[in-house]
């Protein structure tokens, strides 16, 4: 809570007061300088990062795309998965799920030349898609065991008796079993949503314009060999804060609720 | 009628296969045309380097291909941060441009993975070489060829409060680390800081860059032309310096303990705005820190020839950014104009590139003869240098013997630890130091 107070209060600084020795919390002379930078970055008056200003704006648009690309297709294939987990019996289901939880052991490090080369072949360098696919890798088993512990927790009796009242599978899982496993969906796809805002490594690696390049990575350069823009770099982490901390507030309760439920009953 | 039938389809077979001929000879002309119109528009060259001010960049090769119309460069910003592993990414897919920016951290590698191509005797290097500073010059080559131009280079720099000596009484400005102490305790003496002496010992990309200045200032080494350490035993400078500093901050109270928790970025700041009254880091910080817009202490730094252990007339440590050409590249010559160009002089004779950067960010140039261009000296005078100073510090800075070999970094960052440990008393900087050289050899001995 400091360090997200210190970013807010930092961002209303000018850069030599976020400087001063000793350091303090309340603006002396509070400023919108930082934010209004990012809508004219040739006003500037930082030493450098002007393009990262300049960026900082479409590389949030970016960041929400992927983040809810990413979000959104967890939860189409994760649902299907997790369900199949939970109510089907068949060889394999334990070691498959194990399978799915040990890919999420391998570091992102030591898959990044071989995605590159995969996302090349591709033909998906610089593109969202390969955001978007590269997060799903790494979401999609998360999703599964969370969706999984909560589609077991929902009493089969419930499908049953929609299945015997004449809906069709597929309406039952529509009309009952998604409106029952609510608050596991909706856990499921900030988690995949946060992934996804949070990478930086894998962004870097596949995105070279701004066709694709997300907030952390466009952030990351009001750092530069000769200084560092600290107050620049605040407001735009303030800016790139505010879409996830809306969505968690919006879904706090439900959020609460899934996270539980996959813990404890899992 | 069956006779009329087929001698109707002979010459349908027939028209068919001489439309297809013409056809055929219409795009193989079609093709041809086309080659010879590639052949005649310009030639593309990839240029890519980490994103420092991309706009900058993209002005100079927008002003290079104003005076190469016959060249057309398509330039990449990278990230800055990962620079290195989104190459070897591009390397290991061929995707790699055919001109970029290369780290001197990472040259040795580079070169070794065989990613570069030497650029010995291609037109005009030889007169650029002539006029580059010797550090510089030496941190383009490995193994005895040159792979680069400069991007920039520059110089680990001491500066002090020029105003607080002037207050104590001390007119002039420390150039040995004897000279250093007695200043420091009077500043101290005379109640202005309890320790005048600001540094970053946290570990850091620069992090052990006071230290080689320091040696190298002295006269010592740390390594051999072979790369074998010759410290703390065969050069005693090493050990010296390092006693020097754990003295400095235990016994005579003038080096500040509380840069063991700051990086060398955090002390540089810190330093800027008003803490500390000597401290040492990149070159370009003096235009900052001169600058009334974005320092506290603007006109009050003065930057002094870097202190040793006695005063040899010996330089700090220097570095060098390259721009190097791609060995598998297939433009070559334009990448070379473009190399050529960007770390040299442009169609009209002039190093613009290395002073556009200069006046705008303060960046290191690699050129002698810069230093008697009107235009630096007036940018030098406002960032507080005495030109003599400046000239004797970059002509006699030394690049880093081991920095082109593979094991550079670990090396770096494990003495860097060791540092830290004598400083705290952990060690005693004998051990500190024998530690860090056994760590050089057996890194050595694995890494060839």
């Amino acid at each position: 809570m400091r360090r997200t107070g210190l970013l807010l209060l930092t961002s209303f600084m000018p850069e030599q007061e976020a400087l001063s020795v000793p350091p303090h919390w309340l603006p002396d002379h509070a400023t919108l300088g930082n934010y209004l930078t990012f809508f004219t970055p040739s006003g500037t008056r930082s030493i450098v990062g002007r393009r990262a200003a300049e960026n900082t704006l479409p590389g949030i648009r970016n960041s929400v795309v992927a983040a809810c690309g990413t979000a959104a297709l967890n939860l189409m294939l994760g649902t299907l998965a997790a369900y199949a987990f939970a109510r089907l019996r068949f060889p394999g289901r334990r070691s498959l799920m194990f399978l799915h939880l040990g890919s999420r052991m391998v570091p992102g490090i030591a898959l990044i030349v071989p995605l590159y080369l995969l996302i090349h072949h591709l033909g998906l360098l610089d593109n969202l898609l390969a955001l978007v696919i590269t997060y799903l890798t790494f979401t999609l088993p998360f999703t599964i065991w969370v969706l999984k512990s909560y589609f077991q927790a929902i009493p089969r009796d419930l499908e049953e008796a929609a299945l015997i009242d004449g809906c069709t599978w597929l309406r039952m899982v529509v009309r009952v079993l998604l409106p029952a496993a609510a608050p596991g969906l909706v856990a499921a796809a900030m988690f995949a949503f946060m992934t996804a805002w949070n990478d930086y490594l894998f962004a870097v690696i596949l995105t070279s314009s701004m066709a694709a390049k997300t907030a952390p990575v466009v952030v990351a350069g009001f750092a530069t060999d000769v200084t560092t823009e600290r107050t620049l770099m605040a407001a735009g982490g303030v800016l790139a804060v505010v879409p996830p901390l809306l969505l968690a507030f919006l879904f706090q309760r439900f959020i609460v609720q899934g996270l539980a439920a996959g813990a404890v009953k899992g | 009628m069956v006779r009329a039938n087929r001698s109707a389809n002979r010459m349908a077979r027939r028209a068919f296969l001489k439309g297809a001929a013409l056809t055929g000879l219409g795009l193989a002309g079609l093709q041809v045309r086309r080659r010879a119109g590639a052949a005649t528009g310009p030639t593309p060259v990839r240029f890519a380097g980490w994103a420092f001010e991309p706009q900058v960049v993209e002005a100079n090769v927008k002003r290079f291909m104003e005076q190469n119309p016959d060249i057309k460069v398509q330039y990449e910003p990278l990230d800055l941060q990962l620079y290195n592993e989104k190459m070897v990414a591009l390397f290991n897919a061929g995707t790699q441009p055919d001109a970029y920016y290369v780290r001197d951290t990472n040259l040795g590698a580079w070169v070794e993975a065989g990613w570069l191509q030497p650029i010995d005797g291609l037109p005009g290097l030889a007169e650029l070489d002539a006029d580059i500073f010797p550090f510089n010059l030496e941190a383009l080559k490995y193994k005895g060829k040159q792979y680069g131009t400069p991007y920039y280079g520059d110089i680990y720099v001491y500066m002090y409060d020029r105003k607080a000596l002037q207050r104590v009484g001390i007119p002039k400005s420390p150039v040995t680390l004897d000279q250093l102490r007695e200043a420091a305790l009077a500043v101290k003496k005379a109640g202005l800081a309890e320790y005048p002496i600001l540094k970053g010992f946290k570990t850091n990309v620069d992090g052990l860059s006071e230290f080689w200045s320091m040696v190298f200032a002295s006269g010592g080494n740390l390594f051999d032309e072979a790369m074998n350490p010759v410290y703390p035993d065969k050069d005693k400078t090493g050990l010296s310096v390092l006693e020097w500093m754990v003295q400095a901050i235990h016994d005579w109270k003038i080096l500040d303990p509380k840069g063991l928790e700051l990086d060398e970025t955090q002390a540089r700041d810190a330093f800027v705005n008003g803490q500390g009254f000597f401290t040492s880091n990149v070159g370009n910080v003096l235009p900052r820190a001169n600058n009334p817009q974005h320092s506290k202490r603007a006109g009050d730094i003065a930057p002094t020839r870097f202190p040793g252990l006695t005063d040899v007339g010996k330089g700090p440590m220097g570095w060098t950014r390259l721009y190097c050409i791609d060995a598998k590249t297939k433009v070559r010559d334009a990448g070379w104009r473009l190399i050529y160009y960007m770390g040299g002089k442009d169609k009209t004779g002039t190093y613009y590139t290395a002073k556009d950067w200069y006046v705008k960010y303060g960046v290191g140039y690699a050129f002698k003869s810069l230093d008697k261009d009107p235009d630096m000296i007036k940018e030098h005078r406002a960032a507080g240098w005495d030109l003599d100073v400046r000239s004797q510090q970059y002509g006699a800075a030394r690049a880093r013997q081991n920095i082109t070999a593979t094991w550079y970094n670990e090396w770096d960052r494990f003495t860097q630890q060791q540092i830290q440990n004598a400083l705290v008393k952990k060690l005693s900087p004998h051990e500190a130091l024998t530690a860090s050289a056994n760590k050089a050899r057996e890194l050595k001995k694995q890494w060839g």
